[in-house]
């Protein structure tokens, strides 16, 4: 894996981009979220540090989940009315580097896995926890729905994200097959993730990165 | 580059002050959002650096455990080691079903329980929930057909293909709360909640939380399924606390299942005075021994000589049989009036061995009396008696001898079973059980 060194353009700390899809990337050492774009980098949004809660996962951290490889390369923090919750970006080697979203809120794990939206999904104002909408075919039974936006991320992304960026989201289960879903509205796209409940016993860490 | 692994560690926020009143504030956990102040009670933001004061609810000193499960202790639940985390006490309304002889319908509950939050090393999480009819455990489920009560006549539940008639369904807010939550908790808010009964696994409960505009706004499903107390003392018995309150303050398994079975007793009594309260009421058990009516038979009564003057005494020839179950007797006197007729009489009745020796007697002034102001009147007169022992009794009857303008009179001998007596035995019954339960609730608490 080549490793592509820049200077962060608010403090001029040394940037490690270790992937070559990453579009954002934290700096380390003063929190400010940089765009990597054709025209060279952009500082984006303001400084922001995680307060961190003692996680078991971290920047650079590998091992495997349920026997699939991974490497943690980024995460973003979301902000909603009840609290917080964390999105780990994993590339997994296994499936040649396919990208999975580990989400972390309240001490459980869900492992998102994005799905291609196939045909227009409701606006995030006409959709109501309780009833159920067709996404790709499939009834979602919809348990929550609220307002978030990005409160900050770490390490590299491969899209841009703007600390303070609304982040609406609902969550459901797919209907008849007890599966947790999500459905991000961000403010240029529709993301639907299907997930997987995790426990800690099912991830495993290597000691070497 | 090398990491740390499973024993990395950034540095965490696991104590601070209260930023209410300056009481030292330490996590059982490192992902705990809000933690409640053991001093004061008010909610604060953990894992911000100022602390914000969320809410603040009731005071710890009025909301002490029910028994012995507090804040810190351990418990191992399926091999698991759990720390109790948290604790909110609820209170609830609702609706509860009920099916009786073919009809049923919902009645209006109240209900106050206690719920645990148990958090495991790897964030697994259950809530021992507490009452005063004892324990239950509660865990967060994915259901594979999610719904909500579709607010028919009877609020069925569908699940599939299956539809289930909600047993509970109402609403609940947070008391008190100590510890630490994961989620905010908001003074006053109300959460909507529904059960129904699963045919295999326990009790499946939807949770529904609204905003002020009546919309909801999550759901979450958890499934729920009893506990007797006494698994509930194993699984926290590895705390040298609990060991010494097993030992010391009489909360041993032993008592335990002790206080289930009068618990179990305390029932049966009530249940069977009730019944025997019922059947006094009703008395089912009683019988009529004898009845006779002016003019007497003189086939039956042999005329003797009275010792009163004005006055014919009669005796019965053949002896009355009383036997053993119906020893307690009511023997009485009904006169029956024209309701024009004035009169005032004097008539008498003695129950007698079968020596003909007088075990007992009854006697009234009868009369019926008016006048401008209205009239006055006695009619019967009647006595419980309790014969020594079964066998056959005599009736002696002194009347006067001018009765004839007396409507009627009956006399009559009822045997009954002694009801009310077992009634009394098992409410006093009861009554001790009530208070041996109360007693040892106290001493536990």
């Amino acid at each position: 894996m080549s490793t592509t060194s820049i200077n962060c353009p608010s403090c001029g700390g040394n940037l490690e981009v270790r992937h070559r899809f990453s579009k954002m990337v934290v700096c380390p050492y003063c929190n400010q979220s940089t765009f990597l774009n054709t025209d060279g980098l952009l500082a984006q949004g303001e400084k922001v540090k995680l307060i961190d809660y003692g996680s078991v996962f971290f920047i650079g951290a590998t091992g495997t989940l349920k026997h699939l490889k991974f490497e943690v390369i980024g995460r973003i923090r979301y902000k909603y009315a009840d609290g917080f919750w964390d999105e780990w970006l994993l590339i997994i080697d296994d499936l040649e580097g396919e990208e999975l979203w580990l989400q972390e809120d309240e001490g459980e794990f869900i492992l998102f896995k994005r799905k291609q939206v196939l045909k227009n999904l409701p606006p995030y104002s006409q959709t109501k926890v309780g009833s159920v909408i067709d996404v790709n075919g499939e009834a979602v039974f919809i348990t929550e729905k609220s307002k978030a936006y990005v409160m900050g991320g770490e390490g590299e992304l491969f899209f841009q994200i703007t600390p303070g960026e609304q982040a609406d989201y609902i969550d459901g289960i797919l209907y008849g097959k007890g599966i947790p879903v999500n459905i991000e509205y961000l403010p240029e796209e529709v993301v639907f993730n299907i997930g997987e409940e995790l426990f800690l016993d099912d991830i495993k860490f290597s000691r070497e990165v | 580059m090398t990491d740390n692994s499973q024993t990395y560690k950034i540095k965490s926020i696991l104590q601070y002050k209260c930023t209410q009143c300056g009481g030292e504030i330490q996590l059982f956990k490192k992902h705990t959002q809000y933690v409640a102040c053991a001093y004061c009670g008010t909610v604060t933001e953990a894992n911000t650096e100022e602390h914000k004061i969320i809410s603040s609810l009731g005071n710890p000193m009025n909301y002490p455990p029910r028994s012995f499960i507090k804040l810190g202790l351990s418990a191992t639940i399926d091999d698991k080691l759990y720390i109790v985390t948290g604790r909110n006490r609820w209170n609830s309304q609702f609706e509860e079903f009920w099916d009786e002889d073919g009809e049923n319908g919902y009645e209006t509950e109240d209900w106050s329980y206690d719920e645990w939050l148990l958090m495991a090393d790897d964030n697994t999480k259950l809530y021992l929930i507490e009452d005063e009819e004892g324990f239950s455990l509660s865990k967060a489920i994915t259901p594979v057909f999610p719904n909500l009560p579709n607010g028919t006549a009877l609020l069925d539940f569908i699940s599939g293909e299956k539809i289930y008639n909600v047993q509970e369904i109402g609403s609940a807010q947070i008391d008190f709360f100590e510890g630490e939550s994961t989620y905010e908790i908001r003074t006053g808010e109300r959460i909507r909640f529904a059960s129904y009964n699963g045919r295999y696994s326990g009790t499946y409960i939807v949770e529904w939380r609204v905003t002020e505009d009546s919309t909801i706004k999550e759901i979450e499903f958890f499934q729920e399924s009893s506990v007797p107390t006494k698994d509930v003392q194993i699984a926290f018995s590895d705390n040298p606390s609990v060991q010494e309150a097993l030992n010391t303050k009489g909360l041993t398994e032993k008592q335990s299942i002790s206080n289930n079975k009068i618990r179990t007793l305390l029932k049966i009594s009530v249940f069977v005075s009730g019944f025997f309260l019922f059947l006094s009421f009703i008395s089912p058990f009683s019988k009529n021994l004898a009845s006779f009516q002016i003019p007497l038979d003189l086939g039956e009564f042999d005329s003797i000589q009275s010792d009163e003057p004005g006055t014919k005494t009669y005796i019965t020839k053949q002896p009355i049989i009383i036997d053993a179950r119906y020893k307690t007797c009511e023997i009485g006197i009904d006169v029956s009036l024209q309701s024009s007729e004035i009169m005032d009489y004097e008539i008498q009745m003695e129950i007698l061995d079968q020596q003909k020796e007088v075990l007992h007697t009854i006697s009234g002034i009868f009369f019926y009396e008016y006048d401008d102001e209205g009239s006055n009147s006695k009619t019967s007169e009647s006595e419980k008696y309790r014969i020594d022992r079964a066998g056959g009794y005599y009736l002696k009857i002194e009347l006067p001898s001018d009765l004839n303008t007396i409507n009627s009179v009956k006399f009559y001998v009822t045997g009954e079973v002694m009801i009310m007596r077992f009634f009394l035995i098992e409410f006093i019954l009861s009554l001790f059980l009530l208070i041996f339960i109360f007693r040892n609730k106290k001493f536990a608490a």
